[in-house]
């Protein structure tokens, strides 16, 4: 229609806002729970092929048995891969972007067979490395409200003090 | 640690929150401009079947041909069907509870969604007359009508 031309044109805009509850059962809960309440952080084991669980679960999804004995994991732990994220965007969670430049990082914690996912504090590309050892800072107790995010992030133990 | 066997299974609570943007297009821009500045409700009619849109369309869905016959309601309709929603989201335009209609507009062949106000939810009924209340501050948007009422009889 010709008569439309030069028009203005318009945008609808919308949030589209969703709370949701889930039930994280009697084992993620547990170890939210230890999380939050007393800052421990938790594994188990199965006790067939020795691997652990972080979050711990139920059953080893491989060997098809009752996961065993939970230990409990120092927060210390190294460095097996990571990545710089310069790039933001949308945090559904949060609601808001997400800050950059980011560092994620499998980590190799000490105490358990269990790689484990989280953010680094360090975010200079220059000053990570495959190796590196790292330890878990949590937020404050009256900050924390059962998430893995109680871990705020890990950061780059400068001397162990080996020896 | 207690026995894990008896600890009642935690509840966590999460949202989503995602904010879009879409453009109205050509037509549907036209339909919230006429709502916003005029507070007049607007369809548009396929030459084909004579099936009248509202909202207006720039395609007729059944005969695919393009739509240019604007046509002006006045606003008034019939509920066709409706739920009451009693459970609150941020997402609702308004507090629960308030209910949601299929509105079918006088001369219109479409179902129109909108909120039904000023009404008894309790004793509300398909086939209920209805009439558009305006907001004071319109912004072009569908929601520039509050919602419908019932006709005084």
């Amino acid at each position: 229609m010709d008569s439309d031309k030069g028009e203005e044109l318009l945008m609808v805009r919308a949030t589209y806002d969703v709370p949701y509850h889930w039930s994280a059962g009697q084992y993620v809960g547990k170890f939210f729970e230890e999380l939050r309440d007393n800052g421990r952080i938790y594994a188990n084991l199965c006790p067939k092929c020795g691997r652990g669980l972080i979050p711990p679960r139920p059953w080893c999804a491989r060997c098809n048995v009752r996961m065993g004995e939970w230990v409990e994991l120092s927060g210390k732990g190294t460095v097996l891969v990571f990545s710089v994220a310069q790039q933001s965007f949308w945090d559904s969670g949060r609601g808001e972007m997400t800050p950059v430049p980011a560092a994620g990082a499998i980590i190799q914690l000490d105490g358990a067979p269990v790689l484990f996912r989280h953010a680094l504090q360090e975010t200079d590309p220059e000053k990570l490395r495959m190796g590196m050892r790292v330890e878990a800072v949590l937020k404050p107790r009256e900050q924390r409200i059962g998430t893995l995010n109680d871990i705020l992030y890990f950061r780059t133990i400068e001397d162990e003090g080996h020896g | 640690m207690d026995k894990i066997e008896t600890r009642e299974p935690m509840i966590v609570h999460g949202k989503i929150i995602l904010p879009y943007t879409h453009s109205a297009g050509r037509v549907g821009s036209r339909f919230l401009r006429e709502l916003r500045d005029s507070r007049r409700i607007l369809a548009i009619r396929c030459p084909a079947c004579n099936r009248v849109y509202v909202p207006p369309r720039s395609t007729c869905a059944r005969c695919f041909g393009q739509l240019e016959e604007w046509v002006e309601l006045d606003g008034r309709g019939t509920l066709i069907t409706y739920t009451v929603v009693r459970y609150s989201l941020p997402v609702h335009p308004v507090k629960a509870p308030f209910a949601l209609g299929i509105i079918q507009l006088d001369g219109a062949d479409t179902g129109l969604i909108h909120i039904v106000g000023e009404a008894d939810l309790e004793s509300l009924s398909i086939g209920t007359r209805l009439e558009p209340v305006f907001k004071e501050v319109r912004e072009g948007s569908i929601l520039d009508i509050k919602y419908f009422r019932p006709l005084s009889p």
